[in-house]
């Protein structure tokens, strides 16, 4: 279960966009222990939960894998923590801060098996 | 046919009018996702038979070339890298409208045997949309020393198109690759000219759904089919296509459905909608979900890995990304290519005007005869741009697209994002900034691989407040020749601290939200010389037709203005500022309205000037820094100012030159007064 990834100021006015029941939403984030990407240590991993921020680079990040349930490992910072590359799907990608905020993984054990 | 003949063919308008075309050329597309070495398939492929061209009415590049197998002529296309027909960059909407549009006769999808399923999520979509396919399956020795092997006669059946396992760098399966792709497009011909006999306009059918969506996504995409069918709409794509691309709410494909059936595009929208509340995500996220799922699914029948020893690449990665070691190898790395600049490219450079000036003399004429002036200033124009071209920028571009072709660069963006993201660009703006040390020209066109227009608006303004070639020259001539090594480098540092400086102030002025870094980082690989000469020429060659036109008729115009005496007030005019304000000589006006048409004509007009290169004898110390800071600033030369306009428009490229003079004077003006403190 999901939450809604768009760029909106509540649930609410989520729901109304979408027409979903509220609770829904609700409870999925209530149960959730996902962390954002960017503050996850390196050489974690997990598996994406859900992806929130701006639709058009949800879009180019569902095109490049970073789907939910994908397993994804953070692989090292850069310096300043400006960026994070992460492996997933079988290879590297080197994301912004700003993007990693927006996607929240559930914290397990390894990522990204080739 | 001629070479551009060929080209414009290459790039003909044909709407999927494969009939119509003449001649039994078949057309060949490569595609396929960024550094899975289509570049390497296309140069094996087609050998020196290449031209590389702009396409019509986009800013992008494309190589076409040509090929003859057993008889067989081949046109083959390689298209921008792509990851989805949801384009994100301008490169990517030039590959995906010709893959849709164009109606190639076979697309050959480059995949990477070691990235398999982001690359099969490209070639389902392919698939879906009913392209004539071969797969080729590259780098499997790369994904070999990985351990990873893929079972490419299962994927061949899973897929149900010819799979082609090669090593395009080692011209590896690249036979049999061409066979199959010839028979997959002689195939599609026939077929295609079977049916344009038979429909009557009436729609193929697409063949049994191979890869399916779950159930409640395939309900929809069928009745979405049925309503396109019925509709007769772009009856030269598969209706399942159509449908999937309106649900994953393609703009695109909504304005063009739109425009014949505007209830299609609505009741579309609906579906989406009813997916979206079944799943409580948005439609296009469900599909991308599930077309993942479809890959991953194909990538595990196929794929089998074993445990492999560490590459020397891996190792080798993990120092150049290295919190510390990285920016100490970063540096090195800079350091390397500037000194190549500096040293060796004054070398060359100053053999080379030696042998020009056997020819003709270089300096600036500016009395005598008309003719003779004409001539001496187009000569001079030309010989000011060989002499930067050859020395400098071609080296100097060569080591860039070499680190580039490596793998290295994307590690330099990826070291540098923090310092970039402060001027709201991201690591990968560190390519066209690296270029603007060489010129400013193609490093501006180069900023296309930018994903928004603010990008690439910020990135370009960057650009022309980095010294290029012919600034280094001024700086090297005044600065370095006498005044010292040390206060040249420190013209470098101030020129970073302003980039970084104004680079803030432009992000104040241009409000709005970048996209962040979104980059691959493929694994480091010995850089192929082909490529990396392709990818030098391709860079070098706006050199030759922006700036070499600009450099030639504008030394020429502007030294007949000078001695028609058209100039004469300028040195009076500007006296308030040059002297004044600046404290320079009052000859430095019109050295600096030379210098707008080309940067380093600032000093040689200075030696015709005075009559001699000895500068420590007209210049003091100060005067020498405040000029090369002044030339280093104060106006993007014409070149770059039109290759700005050509980026962007006029009023853009004019507010940033203007922009630009005041703050070189504001810098200038403070530099005079603090430097005789130290200097």
């Amino acid at each position: 279960m999901q939450p809604c990834g768009r760029l909106l100021s509540a649930c609410e006015e989520c729901a109304e966009a979408q027409g979903c029941v509220l609770k829904d939403l609700r409870g999925a984030e209530g149960t959730a222990k996902a962390v954002p990407l960017s503050k996850m240590p390196a050489g974690s991993g997990g598996k994406i939960a859900y992806v929130k921020g701006d639709g058009k680079i949800i879009r180019r990040l569902f095109d490049l894998g970073l789907t939910p349930g994908t397993a994804v490992a953070v692989s090292r910072f850069s310096p300043f923590r400006s960026s994070i590359e992460i492996f997933v799907r079988g290879s590297r990608l080197a994301l912004g801060k700003e993007i990693c905020s927006g996607i929240f993984v559930e914290p397990g054990s390894s990522g990204g098996s080739a | 046919m001629s070479a551009i003949d060929r080209l414009l063919d290459c790039h003909s308008t044909g709407t999927r009018g494969r009939a119509a075309r003449k001649g039994d050329c078949i057309r060949v597309a490569l595609a396929g996702n960024a550094n899975v070495g289509k570049s390497s398939v296309f140069n094996r492929l087609t050998g020196t038979h290449q031209i590389i061209g702009n396409w019509p009415g986009k800013t992008v590049e494309v190589a076409c070339g040509f090929a003859e197998f057993r008889g067989q002529k081949l046109e083959i296309v390689d298209l921008p890298g792509i990851y989805s027909l949801s384009a994100f960059s301008p490169d990517e909407t030039v590959s995906r409208d010709y893959i849709a549009d164009e109606g190639p006769d076979a697309v050959i999808n480059v995949i990477d045997a070691s990235v398999l399923e982001r690359n099969l999520y490209f070639t389902l979509q392919l698939l879906e949309m009913g392209a004539p396919l071969v797969v080729c399956l590259n780098q499997v020795d790369f994904a070999a020393g990985r351990g990873i092997r893929i079972d490419d006669r299962k994927l061949e059946a899973l897929l149900g198109v010819p799979v082609v396992p090669t090593v395009a760098i080692a011209g590896r399966g690249m036979d049999e690759l061409v066979e199959r792709t010839l028979k997959v497009a002689k195939e599609g011909k026939r077929a295609e000219a079977a049916l344009w006999v038979a429909r009557k306009g009436k729609r193929a059918r697409a063949e049994a759904v191979r890869f399916a969506y779950s159930k409640e996504v395939e309900s929809k995409i069928g009745e979405l089919a049925g309503l396109i069918e019925a509709s007769g709409v772009m009856p030269t794509h598969p209706s399942r296509w159509i449908a999937i691309r309106l649900l994953e709410s393609d703009s695109r494909m909504k304005r063009t459905v739109g425009s014949a059936s505007r209830a299609i595009v609505e009741r579309a929208e609906k579906l989406a909608e009813e997916i979206a509340r079944l799943r409580k995500i948005p439609c296009y996220e469900v599909i991308a979900l599930e077309r993942y799922a479809m890959a991953a699914g194909i990538a595990k029948k196929v794929r089998t890995s074993a445990q492999h020893a560490r590459m020397a690449s891996e190792r080798l990665d993990e120092i150049t990304t290295h919190r510390e070691w990285g920016y100490a190898i970063a540096a090195c790395v800079m350091l390397g290519l500037l000194l190549w600049t500096f040293v060796i490219g004054n070398f060359l450079s100053l053999q080379l005007s030696n042998v020009f000036a056997l020819l003709s003399p270089l300096e600036p004429k500016v009395a005598g005869n008309v003719l003779e002036i004409l001539w001496n200033g187009a000569f001079g124009g030309l010989v000011a741009g060989v002499t930067l071209v050859i020395p400098f920028v071609i080296p100097f571009y060569f080591l860039i697209a070499f680190l580039e072709d490596s793998g290295y660069l994307t590690r330099l963006a990826f070291v540098f994002d923090s310092a970039l993201s402060s001027i709201g660009l991201h690591g990968k703006a560190i390519i066209p900034l690296l270029l603007g040390y060489g010129c400013s020209v193609p490093a501006i066109l180069s900023c296309r691989i930018m994903e928004t227009r603010r990008e690439r608006l910020l990135a370009a303004f960057a650009i022309t407040l980095i010294p290029c070639s012919a600034r280094t020259i001024v700086i090297l001539g005044l600065v370095a020749a006498f005044v010292g090594i040390e206060w040249a480098l420190a013209l470098y540092i101030i020129d970073l601290v302003i980039v970084l400086l104004l680079g803030r102030l432009a992000l104040r002025a241009l409000p709005g939200k970048g996209a962040g870094l979104m980059m691959e980082m493929h694994a480091y690989r010995m850089p192929s010389p082909g490529i990396v000469a392709k990818q030098t020429w391709a860079r070098t060659k706006s050199l030759i037709y922006i700036v070499f036109p600009i450099y030639i008729v504008g030394s020429a115009l502007m030294q007949l203005a000078y001695a028609a005496g058209l100039l004469a007030p300028v040195n009076s005019l500007l006296a308030p500022i040059t002297v004044g304000w600046l404290g320079l000589p009052e000859i430095t006006g019109i050295m600096l309205v030379f210098g707008v048409v080309r940067k380093e004509l600032t000093i040689l007009m200075l030696a015709a000037l005075v009559g001699t290169t000895q500068f420590a004898l007209v210049l003091s110390p100060v005067q020498m820094m405040v000029l090369a800071l002044v030339t280093m600033l104060y106006i993007p030369c014409l070149a770059t100012i039109s290759a700005l306009a050509r980026e962007f428009d006029m009023r853009t490229a004019l507010a940033i030159s203007a922009a630009e003079v005041v703050f070189a004077l504001i810098v200038g003006g403070v530099a005079a007064r603090l430097l005789p403190l130290v200097l």
